[in-house]
């Protein structure tokens, strides 16, 4: 089960190739411009809303775009210590980038 | 005088686009230029509030913004869907930007003599 990251702003092309391809056991971290994928009310949540993997968010990235509270529920916020437990976990890397 | 527009369309911080097209329009406005700024696309991902660049060498690109006005830069444009398709309230906004439909920005568009894209 592969660890998935999407650093890219999104875009419907991205994210629809991503839930093509990403199995429900595999994990989906945000990062860099990823993290707008996350955003409440925004056109990419309905994408990401199809991918039914766990889904992460790294707060730092989070935070310097201004989206504290404003990341989705189904979208779990993980700092760097997260990013590195996810990394050990996962015995493969997708990057979507 | 020349209409000058600038385009900023790309997100802010991951890559140096949108600092330089803020940085343009500055420039520009110092040497008594007529510019607007017409933000679309990713480029809305500049106007959610609350982005802490305090641990990063960024500056706050929302507060460039908003302090354009003191370069009298005051044609602060927003293409109305692409700042829905963020996410991003219109209501919300701060009064300074004029938030407009994509028929008024290809207008913006027609009617600028010069057009620098970021």
């Amino acid at each position: 089960m592969p660890l998935h990251t999407l650093s890219l702003p999104p875009n419907s092309e991205l994210l629809e190739s991503c839930a093509r391809l990403i199995s429900d056991e595999d994990s989906l971290l945000l990062l860099g411009d990823g993290v707008y994928a996350g955003v409440i009310g925004s056109k990419y949540l309905n994408l990401l809303d199809t991918i039914n993997c766990k889904i992460y968010a790294l707060k730092e990235d989070c935070d310097l775009a201004g989206l504290e509270n404003k990341i989705s529920k189904g979208v779990a916020i993980i700092d760097y210590n997260g990013f590195v437990s996810l990394s050990a976990e996962h015995e493969k890397h997708i990057p979507w980038d | 005088m020349k209409d000058l527009l600038v385009i900023l369309k790309t997100s802010p911080y991951r890559t140096p686009l949108s600092k330089l097209a803020l940085d343009l329009a500055m420039t520009f406005a110092t040497f008594d230029q007529k510019i607007s700024i017409l933000i679309v696309g990713d480029g809305c991902f500049q106007l959610h509030p609350n982005q802490n660049t305090e641990h990063s060498h960024y500056r706050n690109h929302l507060k460039t913004l908003k302090s354009l006005s003191l370069y009298d830069i005051e044609n602060i444009y927003i293409e109305s869907i692409a700042l829905k398709n963020a996410g991003l309230d219109s209501n919300s906004m701060d009064e300074k930007f004029k938030i407009i439909s994509n028929d008024f920005a290809k207008k913006l568009i027609s009617d600028s003599d010069h057009i620098f894209g970021f």
